[in-house]
């Protein structure tokens, strides 16, 4: 009795003791749980007020200001009429703000939006904070052309403004194959040399490694890229008119031409084209042709280089000689020159800029000079290869090399322009970002000449990148009017991008290029 | 038999004293647990509150607002957001008038614009000597725990006013939020 006395009493204590355990776990689990959420929720209102100072800091911070936020892949719930935001539908906070949006909602219409992602990418797009927008526009801290000239207002995105630059002559001189080049570019040159007054040695040293077809009577269609006219009939024949406006460079050494030719000649020169005279008649009177007035006067003795061509250099011929010893020649045979003082036209158009390169001492007459004529530009020698063309001072240097030299330079003449520009840009580095197509420099170019008769690749854009202090090719495209072009850029390290790009027309007559740029802003899509 | 009797009457009377200690304790734990919540949450209320009074001092004194030239909005037309601000802490006087016009008007609007409609707010703009230049708002509630925070920066008018008391002098602008 005693005993079943005391096992109820154990049974009792262990029943309450249970019951108490039961109570206790009961109320830790419950606390538990509590802890739970005001951990959850705690976490929960940091993301949220993370994210409405961000949206209130981008905003303050202006145009261009931009923040990135985490979000850890929860739910964020914005509504821009009540400027709250909604995390996991579990705790709300406020913005100061209306004016943020992922892009699509509006106040009016679509007031609410939602995005789960592990991050929010924040900027400031004209005083409206844009969220989560894949892409990113940034805009043109400065920009300046070749001229050095500060385009950056009129290059930024939005505006109605176009950067116009304005391309200036250079001369390529990195050129391997001068043959293929005329070929590439669709080039040609004629040189007329019917009375045989060049020597082998002096056509060669005027053509220097050019492979040049000489054309006959039986020629119907000249080959190559540089034909060589060394008979009065092949002049003649069809043949030399009908390519004539293919050429861009016609050399003649003493040659008295027929009135029809003269005049195909000088409206071939007005269009563009490079004339090269040497010596001698060209008619058999004084007349009016290439814009100035030819005299008919029979000179010899001594032509020097005036000080004027040391003073202000031509921009293709180089001839030797110093301001204080200048370059002459000595001229044994009695020549025809053309000089061209006082010149006064009959006709018009006229010569512009008329410039004397070399004198005769004894006369003062004019034995080199140059002038532009309508698109047209004209050197005339007294004589390119009379018996010695050689330098009087200097009498290892040859005229005839200079004038080789001279057509180099012309075949290499490019109208080259280009934009630097440099972005303020701070990469967003732990997200993916696209370097091809998504992320493009935008712009458009206008008024390039129409092709053909031009080659396509006679007009190129060139895009650089600049990584360090050197200018590395990104993209080398043939151009064919308006354009969007997509740039490649392989360097996201810096606080700035700088790349450049080149407008390129491989062009020799003084037709004026410009090139329209709408905008240079760069755009760069992320992954979140 | 009786001395067995005793010493279970006694185990049992021992455990229900220390049962009874021990729910005692756990209560008082559970009171002082949800007090720290209690004063967690009002932690977390007054560093939310210092959080927006924060984020308005900075709006109102960095931003221009939208539209920027929101001061010289015609009647119907409505600010989307408030500045002061010409540029980062240059404060236009007109902007500050036409905010206290606003407030003299529609004592609800500015507090709509800038989400803080449960809130009394004030915003004074004074001279660095103590001269008030502008008062915005009521003021606070004599027993009202109410969050302040100065800041400065410069004043002027704008271009097209001739003969401009402000050209850029440096003025205290104190904003105060409290829990109506």
């Amino acid at each position: 009795m005693a005993k079943a006395q005391a096992s109820t009493e154990i049974f009792f204590a262990i029943g309450f003791i249970m019951l108490f355990f039961i109570l206790i776990t009961f109320i830790n689990f419950e606390r538990s749980q509590q802890t739970k959420n005001i951990d959850e929720t705690l976490n929960l209102r940091d993301k949220c007020l993370a994210i409405s100072n961000a949206v209130s800091s981008v905003y303050t911070k202006g145009p261009g200001g931009t923040a990135t936020v985490n979000l850890d892949n929860n739910r964020a719930t914005f509504n821009i009429n009540s400027q709250t935001l909604m995390i996991e539908d579990i705790y709300s906070c406020t913005i100061p703000i209306r004016d943020f949006t992922d892009g699509i909602a509006d106040p009016l219409t679509n007031p609410e939006f939602t995005i789960q992602a592990n991050t929010l990418k924040l900027q400031n797009i004209n005083n409206k904070v844009y969220i989560n927008i894949p892409c990113i526009n940034y805009p043109i801290s400065h920009a300046e052309d070749h001229n050095t000239r500060r385009l950056t207002s009129q290059l930024r995105y939005p505006d109605n403004i176009d950067g116009r630059i304005y391309l200036s002559r250079r001369i390529n001189t990195s050129i391997q194959d001068y043959n293929e080049y005329l070929v590439d570019h669709n080039f040609k040159i004629a040189m007329i040399d019917v009375g045989n007054a060049c020597t082998s040695t002096q056509q060669n040293n005027i053509l220097n490694g050019l492979i040049c077809d000489q054309i006959t009577d039986s020629n119907t269609l000249p080959t190559g890229n540089c034909h060589l006219y060394k008979s009065f009939s092949s002049i003649t024949q069809p043949v030399f008119l009908n390519n004539l406006n293919d050429y861009k460079i016609i050399i003649i050494e003493d040659e008295m031409l027929p009135d029809n030719i003269l005049n195909s000649l000088e409206s071939w020169l007005h269009q563009g084209g490079i004339l090269i005279f040497g010596g001698r008649n060209i008619a058999l009177s004084s007349r009016d042709i290439f814009g100035i007035k030819w005299n008919y006067q029979k000179l010899s003795g001594t032509i020097n280089v005036i000080n004027d061509y040391y003073l202000n250099p031509d921009f293709f011929l180089s001839l030797g000689g110093t301001l204080n010893s200048p370059a002459s020649w000595s001229l044994p045979e009695t020549i025809w020159a053309t000089p061209c003082q006082n010149c006064i036209p009959n006709g018009s158009p006229v010569a512009v800029n008329y410039t004397l390169i070399g004198k005769y001492m004894s006369s003062n007459k004019d034995g080199y000079a140059r002038w532009t004529y309508g698109l047209g530009e004209a050197y005339l020698f007294a004589s390119i290869c009379h018996n010695t063309d050689k330098y009087i001072i200097n009498p290892d240097r040859y005229l005839t090399v200079d004038v080789g030299n001279m057509i180099k330079k012309m075949i290499g003449t490019q109208k080259f322009g280009y934009i630097n520009s440099t972005i303020d840009f701070e990469p967003q580095i732990d997200f993916p970002l696209t370097t091809q197509n998504q992320s493009s420099i935008e712009f458009n170019f206008f008024n390039v000449p129409e092709p053909p008769p031009y080659s396509l690749t006679d007009y190129n854009v060139k895009q650089y990148e600049k990584v360090g202090n050197n200018f590395y090719l990104t993209g080398n495209n043939y151009i064919e009017g308006l354009h969007q072009q997509p740039v490649m850029l392989n360097s996201w390290l810096g606080s700035s991008i700088n790349y450049k790009t080149e407008f390129i027309v491989h062009e020799l007559n003084l037709v004026e290029r410009y090139v329209d740029i709408n905008y240079q802003d760069l755009i760069i899509c992320y992954e979140y | 038999m009786n001395i067995n009797i005793k010493k279970g009457q006694t185990g049992v009377f021992d455990l229900i004293v220390a049962v009874f200690i021990a729910t005692i304790a756990i209560m008082a734990l559970a009171l002082s647990w949800d007090r720290s919540i209690s004063k967690l949450n009002e932690k977390n209320e007054i560093n939310d509150l210092q959080i927006k009074l924060y984020q308005i001092s900075d709006l109102l004194i960095t931003s221009e607002g939208n539209k920027d030239e929101w001061d010289e909005l015609v009647p119907g037309e409505n600010p989307t957001s408030l500045g002061l601000a010409k540029k980062d802490r240059v404060l236009y006087k007109e902007k500050i008038d036409e905010l206290y016009n606003i407030e003299l008007l529609n004592a609800g609007e500015i507090k709509e614009l800038l989400n803080i409609e449960p809130y009394g707010f004030q915003i004074v703009v004074k001279e660095l000597d103590g001269d008030v230049i502008q008062t915005i708002g009521t003021n606070p509630p004599q027993n009202s725990r109410v969050f302040i925070f100065t800041r400065y920066a410069s004043l002027r008018e704008k271009e097209n006013v001739a003969n401009p008391t402000y050209r850029g002098e440096p003025v205290e602008i104190i904003t105060k939020i409290w829990k109506d």
